[in-house]
């Protein structure tokens, strides 16, 4: 009976659904020991762990660090105003004088840093101390202790216990003074660096939100400089035995997928010293998610994060795109002038952001879904997201992000099969109605970068062709290509795609790698969306889902990887999901036991 | 009670396929408005030095990626180029290139970095 009343599961779920069974042939296997034995207790791993805690504990440095920085905690909060505010004066005035006086220009930077500063300092009014303004506003209680997740019980209210306003303004005032040699911004963003990273070296998973937090913004060597830094604490702290390592199927892949990377680079002619392609550093992000976000609080934090990110990006980015920067606004020369040009805030390059939407937006979009209070807010957030990510020109992102969307939402729910076969038929027929003029524009924008893909196509061919088994070695692409490009196309900075730039750059080997590790992940997301799962979590998992989905179509005409930030994120989601899924399968696991213990129980 | 006979495939399986086939659909469009190959003759305005390096027979590459054609003429700050295009609801493109009057592009020939615009129409050149 039981049996009968069974849900069919389509013909996907049933391909992709048997990770299970899998991973159980895994942990029969030998290889599941290797992490037991690096979480045991044993001789010399022992010794190395002694002496590293020892190290840690006993560090003058660090406990001193802590010390200055639980000092700073019970400053007064207007001294951090008058700092702020202070050093945005000084940094216009510097740039005045500097500009009419001596006519030495000093960069733009100086007057945009310092009105910034300036307006932050009308925050830090209060005659409270910092611990006490930290509890009791809004804004910066969300930001610091539901964000960021520090410990509120060690942040606890309390008086003033240092307060010299002469000395912050004299702090602030030497800080704008020195503009012309060194960013205003610098010194607070320095001070707030280095709490934040005594932040993530107590507790690593805070380094895991910050970087779904602020992966557009920052520079790219900051976010993999943090994704290093982080996974350093976690290391560190995974030796003290504060944190374990996770071993499963889903792992292995990923795991080995680093380390085929991180030896293809090594090997590659003179791809070590490159730049480009860190896929190694990028995939550590995996492991900072996967390992320490195995906490539905810390998992919904670090989601919370990267739907927040997006829609800054997605709001601020279409902002400047439709009314131009800041300085052409005050100009109010030419609103609207950059619609002929394809939208890049925060990223530089179109298809970088359009990725980075491709990845982010489905947050919003299962954050809507989810319900709530901000069902209108996410809704809101999330069509931004999708009108930037038309602006961004690229048509095969939008394509792709429309056909995920559409598979996961059939997934998500099975009436959304009802609805999405009528309207896709529906919209591909309404295509007769659209007026040539449109098509035409449309067909124009497709057709040229087919052209130029087809014809970097052909040239990257030549380098599969000759490395086709090990290839070329990453992050080569830019030496080797140029041999084999086609005339005209020699140019080009990465292949056009994904899977060729793999290819050619780590052979047929990291393809199948890749390819596997991609195929593992829906394997294990699905076959926990079985499971009668937490509505948030399952939401994780839809949104990982549809991002994987989303990056695989539009790396089909996009070498998504090469740029470091995007591939940091896509791995960082992907950890993201594969961790809401454990939480899933934990948790009925743990029901399984408690009713098999119940039955038993009860015939006794 | 008898079980109803059940296919392979379920609804969400069909709704899947459809948006799979609609989105390559989708990727065919540009093939339904490429015309016919033709060969077209144009002429680029050249902004600052450098002219004096190209001759007849040069290729004109742009930096985007691309040949935008050969050099038949050169003459007082500009070039006559010759190329086969295709043309794409009305707009002829080499290599991909979209090549109409007031065009602007960033190019080379023999090496040496040039900017440049068409000026004038573009014309189909008849082969006799």
């Amino acid at each position: 009976m039981a049996e009968s009343k069974e849900k069919r599961r389509s013909f996907f779920s049933r391909v992709f659904g048997n990770y299970g069974a899998a991973d159980a042939a895994l942990g029969k296997s030998g290889a599941a020991s290797l992490c037991e034995k690096l979480n045991a207790k044993n001789g010399v791993l022992s010794r190395v762990r002694d002496f590293i805690c020892r190290v840690f504990t006993e560090s003058k440095i660090k406990n001193g660090v802590h010390a200055f920085l639980y000092k700073l905690l019970y400053i007064r909060t207007r001294d951090v105003g008058i700092f702020l505010i202070s050093a945005g004066i000084y940094a216009a005035l510097e740039y005045v004088v500097m500009r009419f006086a001596f006519q030495r220009d000093i960069g733009m930077g100086v007057v945009y840093s310092a009105a910034v500063l300036t307006l932050l300092s009308l925050f830090f009014f209060s005659g409270r101390s910092l611990a006490d303004t930290l509890n009791k506003s809004r804004i910066l209680s969300f930001a610091v202790f539901d964000l960021i997740g520090a410990d509120k019980s060690k942040i606890t209210p309390g008086p003033v216990r240092i307060g010299n306003s002469s000395i912050a303004l004299l702090l602030g005032m030497t800080t704008g003074l020195l503009a012309f040699i060194l960013d205003p911004a610098a010194v607070p963003i320095a001070i707030v660096s280095v709490i934040l990273l005594t932040v993530i070296l107590y507790q690593p998973e805070s380094g895991a939100v910050f970087i779904a937090a602020v992966l557009p913004f920052a520079p790219e060597r900051m976010t993999l400089a943090l994704c290093g830094f982080t996974f350093a604490s976690y290391m560190l702290k995974t030796v003290r035995r504060k944190r374990i390592l996770r071993f499963s199927l889903v792992d292995v892949s990923v795991m080995v997928l680093g380390a085929a990377t991180l030896l293809g680079r090594i090997a590659s002619p003179g791809g070590a010293s490159s730049d480009g392609s860190l896929y190694a550093v990028c995939i550590s992000a995996y492991f900072i998610c996967r390992n320490l976000l195995c906490k539905k609080e810390w998992l919904n934090r670090a989601f919370s994060a990267a739907a927040l990110s997006c829609a800054v990006v997605s709001s601020f980015g279409l902002f400047f795109h439709l009314f131009g920067s800041p300085a052409r606004l005050f100009g109010s020369k030419s609103l609207f002038a950059d619609l002929a040009q394809p939208m890049r805030m925060f990223f530089g390059s179109a298809s970088s952001l359009a990725s980075y939407l491709l990845i982010a937006s489905p947050f919003l979009l299962y954050l809507t879904l989810s319900g709530g209070r901000k069902r209108i807010a996410y809704f809101t957030a999330y069509a931004f997201s999708l009108v930037s990510l038309v602006f961004t020109h690229e048509v095969f992102a939008v394509t792709a992000a429309l056909a995920a969307n559409f598979i996961v939402l059939i997934m998500y729910n099975k009436k959304a099969a009802a609805i999405a076969v009528p309207s896709v038929t529906a919209a591909v027929a309404a295509a007769i109605l659209i007026p040539p003029s449109v098509f035409g524009t449309v067909a124009d924008a497709v057709y040229s970068k087919s052209v130029y893909d087809q014809s970097v196509w052909s040239g990257v061919w030549g380098v599969i062709r000759n490395e086709w088994f090990a290839g070329a070695g990453v992050g080569s692409f830019r030496y080797v290509y140029p041999v084999y490009a086609k005339e005209g196309f020699g140019d080009a900075a990465n292949a056009g795609s994904m899977y060729l730039q793999i290819t050619a750059e780590g052979g047929l080997i990291l393809l199948l790698l890749f390819l596997l590790a991609a195929v593992i992940f829906i394997s294990y997301c699905v076959s926990n969306l079985s499971v009668n799962a937490d509505k948030d979590l399952r939401c994780v998992i839809y949104a990982s889902l549809t991002a994987v989905f989303s990056i695989m179509f539009f790396g089909l005409t996009d070498s998504i990887l090469t740029d470091n930030r995007i591939c940091t994120f896509l791995f960082f989601l992907i950890g993201l999901g594969a961790a809401a899924a454990e939480i899933v399968s934990e948790r009925a696991e743990y029901e399984k036991i408690t009713m098999t213990y119940a039955e038993a129980f009860n015939e006794r | 009670m008898k079980d109803k006979k059940r296919g392979a495939f379920t609804a969400s399986d069909i709704a899947v396929a459809v948006i799979i086939a609609a989105a390559a659909l989708f990727s065919l469009i540009p093939g339904a408005f490429v015309g016919r190959t033709e060969r077209i003759v144009y002429e680029i305005a050249v902004d600052g030095p450098g002219l004096v390096t190209a001759g007849p027979g040069d290729r004109v590459i742009s930096l985007g990626g691309g040949i935008l054609g050969t050099v038949t003429e050169v003459s007082d700050g500009r070039i006559t180029v010759e190329t086969d295009a295709a043309s794409v609801s009305g707009v002829y493109y080499s290599d991909g290139v979209a090549v109409k009057s007031g065009a602007k592009y960033d190019f080379a020939i023999n090496a040496y970095h040039m900017k440049g615009t068409v000026e004038g129409p573009v014309t189909v050149k008849n082969e006799e």
